[in-house]
């Protein structure tokens, strides 16, 4: 029968007591000394909305108008879409003519415009396209120079999900003279929905 | 030759047992002597089995909060309960589905968290909340982002009372149109260290 060198004899086995009794000791105070804590959780999602503003079905702004005289008037429809989460808080129109002339540049016998909304979708006849609204009708922007940046738009329903049924009328005053004969601009048309303002939600 | 290999293992597994008591011993020497230290800070007659401390928050979920515009403000109320005493409330955020929400420093959400000595009051009409009673303001402004600590101040934290919480989050009014259509979901831990 042989010793093994590793079982320890008396010597052996008290230095393994004290080994055990010291690594008691050290875990007991230092269990001691944990800091006791509690936790609790709580959670939630947070999600930020989306602003859109789009046109259409109805959108006719496209449609230029050809030989016009002093006197006429255009008249096209578009709806404005507010196809986001969050309700717009305003509306601002902005013309500008690239290539331009006098009929843009002549803030008295050049172009102008107006906009109206009806309460309900336009009924549309033409070409030459003419509009009658079968509901009420508000004006949103009174007549003016048909170039104008950020004409702030007025009576829109402006609520997320709904769309607001607009008339854009350009006209060339019947005091337009020889100068404007014969001459072309081509008009862009850009609306710009601004949120709401900030709110408890 | 044997004999010899074998002694020679002996006397490296004996040293080897006597350092780790060694070590053992003076690590167990050690706890001890600051155990006693600290026994002799704590207040006399302070013994028998106490109930283990525990921090609740209540509501575990609270609702949803969208969509959000820039400039919105969400407020939900949290209910802290104290099950014995603390000596720090701290806030853990954490951010478990990530967005521009909770990662861009100028347009991202902002969180700060009051109390108020009595229940919050829903104001009527509108989705703020008012304080009946005094109201203190426990984190101030922060950006939210996850792996925050944060700590709590002016929390009451005594045994079986109530801390009435307000978090406010609101999406600055800098906000650009890139934190449309984002989704964060977070989560708050609050810590009680115990004395």
């Amino acid at each position: 029968m042989r010793r093994s060198l590793s079982t320890p004899g008396v010597t052996g086995k008290l230095i393994a007591s004290i080994a055990v009794l010291g690594a008691a000791a050290a875990i007991g105070g230092l269990g001691t000394f944990a800091t006791f804590t509690s936790s609790t959780s709580s959670s939630h999602t947070i999600a930020s909305g989306t602003l859109s503003l789009t046109s259409g079905p109805t959108n006719r702004l496209g449609i230029g108008a050809s030989a016009i005289a002093a006197g006429d008037t255009m008249q096209r429809a578009i709806d404005l879409n507010y196809a986001g989460s969050i309700d717009v808080g305003s509306v601002t129109l902005t013309t500008s003519a690239s290539p331009s002339s006098a009929l843009d540049t002549d803030t008295t016998d050049g172009l102008h415009l107006a906009v109206d909304r009806c309460s309900v979708a336009w009924t549309e006849s033409g070409p030459p396209y003419a509009y009658t609204c079968g509901g009420s009708i508000s004006t949103v922007v009174s007549a003016r120079p048909l170039v104008g940046s950020n004409m702030a738009l007025s009576n829109l329903t402006l609520t997320a999900g709904s769309t607001d049924h607009l008339r854009v009328t350009v006209s060339l005053p019947s005091s337009a003279g020889n100068t404007l004969q014969n001459l072309s601009s081509t008009v862009g048309y850009t609306f710009t929905g601004v949120q709401r303002a900030g709110t408890s939600r | 030759m044997g004999l010899l290999d074998r002694s020679v293992r002996g006397s490296r597994s004996q040293r080897l047992v006597l350092s780790f008591a060694l070590v053992a011993a003076a690590a167990g020497l050690t706890a001890l002597g600051l155990f006693t230290a600290f026994a002799k800070a704590s207040r006399p007659g302070h013994s028998g089995a106490k109930q283990r401390p525990r921090l609740s928050a209540t509501p575990a979920h609270l609702s949803h909060v969208g969509p959000l515009a820039a400039g919105d403000r969400a407020d939900r109320t949290v209910e802290l309960h104290y099950r014995g005493r603390f000596v720090a409330v701290v806030l853990r955020t954490a951010v478990l589905h990530r967005s521009l929400l909770d990662s861009s420093p100028t347009g991202g959400l902002r969180l700060k968290i009051a109390r108020c000595s009595a229940r919050w009051r829903r104001v009527t009409g509108k989705r703020g909340y008012s304080c009946p009673g005094k109201a203190s303001t426990v984190l101030p402004t922060v950006r939210v982002r996850g792996g925050r600590r944060l700590r709590l101040r002016h929390l009451s934290r005594r045994p079986g009372a109530t801390d009435h919480l307000r978090l406010v989050l609101t999406l600055p009014a800098v906000a650009g149109n890139e934190l449309q259509s984002q989704a964060s979901r977070l989560a708050y831990r609050f810590t009680g260290v115990a004395r």
